[in-house]
């Protein structure tokens, strides 16, 4: 089998928030497509890390190839700061919004859950997935096989996803599958690309087939 | 270099099962139109649900076609993560559901006519909508809406059933896409267009390709248990399509129903140049060889070749196959034929002509 790992995207630095403005943006109306809407805060966090984890499974780009290995679950800070953004501009609505403590990590972690203005970022929505063809359907693929999983394990099902749950990376550590260390330890897309070797599979069945195989872990260890 | 993928890291262990896995088809139809991956993800679903014997038969239900727009606007639903897997209950409720038939559910009470107003009630009624009526012993109907229910006029009906695909039942799931899409130019969009210029019987370059895609959408509208797989190439040469069992089966037991050839006859290319009898009929011989040693070589159970005829006069099946008649028997190819008119002025015509003909 060859393996073509994609490198994360380089961005200059003055689009980043830009682009995770727009990133909320994309997962948002990914998880509405999927039902899941309002969206809990930790539904977003981890469908952004499953979406960078397999995005080479649909050979894109992870948006960031590294995270902070957190004992619940996967939590990007800018990601987090976009969406406060993205409320406090009247694009994002926020419901039961509460500041919780985490105790593993000794901080406090925005509960809220979250739903788009559809009137107003549609316009912006339809020419992203027109440019970003690939990319759309990736994510709203990825977003409909996360919908299998249960409101209990939304949120916590990347505790035992085949990166983020490897133990060569402790607690605290960061978990790096592309950004300098190398895409093939990325083993969340290796997991993916695992199933049925002998057959030639559309990219977005294996979503669907990870995500139906992390919804058992999670279910029964 | 060592195979990335047997480095699983946490899933290492589960390698084995992960590569035996049953396939489930789920996302395997990302490029088809969302109406047909939709209305596949619900016969499906119900399939799965018919199987276990838990299975309510006692009312209908609704699977209603919905974007992210509605969930975010309709109050109440509740979502339910297991519905595409068969596990849930189906009957007596409306199931707002994307593409992968999963979303949000709400109960309704009373009959079939408080169905129909529950969907209005939820502005649902002029959505994509499949009414499933079940009933036991495999004579369950779903009914499709593709205008919604506010158009009950517009409905095609489906049996809830799991059909082999024979060459008999593939035929028929042609001959439906040729009424519906392909017998004559009328209605087809200009992305589908077989004819460059049907006034002067110019085929389109790209006919055979849409032929092709006309059909494939048929054949996994109609099995939608199967993986209907375009252009696969191997050392022989590049199958147009074919029809495999590998959802819902061990690996090891996957079936290759049947492989399918396309062939396009024309007189006139798209610029009008003319294509020799003699070509033609090499062409459709290529196809009964083609056909055959696909089928013998990839262990296809059935070979067929499916001829459209866009020439000027059509003369039937008998005298188009006569060069090949014996040979295709020989080699166990069945061969299918469909004409495709210039208009529907040329198909009255024909078809008034035949009439007189006959007597």
């Amino acid at each position: 089998m060859t393996f073509a790992p994609e490198q994360p995207r380089k961005m200059e630095p003055e689009l980043v928030p830009r682009q995770q403005a727009v990133r909320v943006l994309v997962l948002l109306d990914a998880l509405a497509q999927a039902g899941l809407v309002p969206t809990p805060a930790r539904a977003l966090h981890e469908l952004a890390y499953l979406a960078n984890v397999l995005s080479p499974v649909f050979e894109l780009a992870p948006f960031d190839a590294k995270l902070l290995k957190r004992p619940s679950g996967p939590y990007y800070p800018e990601l987090q700061q976009a969406i406060d953004h993205l409320v406090g501009r009247g694009l994002v609505d926020a419901r039961n919004v509460e500041y919780r403590l985490v105790k593993e990590e000794k901080r406090y972690r925005v509960v809220a859950s979250y739903r788009l203005r559809r009137p107003l970022v549609q316009a912006a929505l339809t020419r992203h997935a027109q440019v970003y063809q690939e990319e759309a359907l990736f994510l709203r693929e990825l977003a409909a096989a996360y919908s299998v999983l249960s409101d209990a394990q939304l949120g916590c099902a990347a505790l035992e996803d085949a990166r983020y749950a490897d133990t060569s990376v402790d607690q605290n550590d960061v978990i790096d599958f592309g950004e300098y260390e190398s895409p093939a330890n990325n083993f969340s897309r290796n997991a993916a690309m695992a199933f049925a070797p002998s057959r030639q599979l559309e990219p977005a069945e294996r979503l669907y087939l990870y995500l139906d195989h992390l919804g058992r872990r999670v279910a029964h260890g | 270099m060592a195979d990335p993928t047997d480095n699983a890291g946490a899933w290492q262990k589960d390698l084995p099962a992960i590569k035996s896995t049953w396939l489930t088809g789920k996302g395997s139809d990302t490029d088809l139109p969302e109406a047909v991956r939709f209305l596949r993800a619900v016969r499906l679903l119900v399939i799965e649900r018919e199987r276990l014997p838990e299975c309510e038969f006692d009312r209908a239900a609704a699977m209603v076609l919905v974007s992210g727009t509605f969930y975010e606007n309709t109050q109440g639903l509740t979502r339910c993560p297991f519905l595409n897997t068969g596990k849930d209950p189906l009957t007596g409720q409306v199931h707002y559901l994307g593409v992968s038939a999963s979303g949000r559910s709400r109960v309704y009470v009373g009959g079939d006519g408080d169905l129909l107003d529950a969907l209005a009630a939820d502005q649902a009624d002029a959505l994509p909508t499949v009414v499933y009526t079940p009933k036991k012993g495999g004579h369950s109907k779903l009914s499709w809406y593709p205008s919604g229910t506010r158009s009950l006029d517009n409905v095609h009906v489906f049996p809830v059933v799991f059909e082999e695909p024979t060459p008999a039942l593939i035929t028929l799931a042609i001959e439906g896409v040729y009424q519906g899409e392909l017998k004559t130019p009328d209605g087809v969009p200009s992305e589908a267009k077989l004819w460059a210029n049907a006034s002067k019987g110019w085929a389109s370059d790209k006919a055979e390709a849409r032929v092709q895609r006309a059909v494939r959408i048929g054949l996994h509208a109609r099995f939608p248990h199967c993986r209907i797989k375009a252009e696969q190439p191997e050392k022989d040469g590049r199958t147009d399509l074919e029809v495999v069992g590998d959802f819902g089966v061990s690996p090891d037991a996957t079936t290759n129903f049947a492989v399918l050839e396309m062939k396009v006859l024309r007189e006139k290319g798209s610029t009008g140049n003319d294509y020799a009898p003699s070509t033609i009929t090499a062409h459709i011989k290529e196809g009964v060889n083609q056909a055959y040693t696909y089928g013998t070589d990839r262990k296809f159970r059935d070979r067929m070749l499916c001829c459209f005829d866009m020439r000027a006069v059509n003369e039937g099946p008998e005298p188009v196959y006569s060069a090949v008649k014996s040979e295709a028997e020989t080699l166990g190819v069945h061969l299918c034929f469909w004409y495709l008119y210039r208009s529907s002025k040329h198909y009255r015509e024909c078809k008034t002509a035949a009439a007189l003909k006959a007597g």
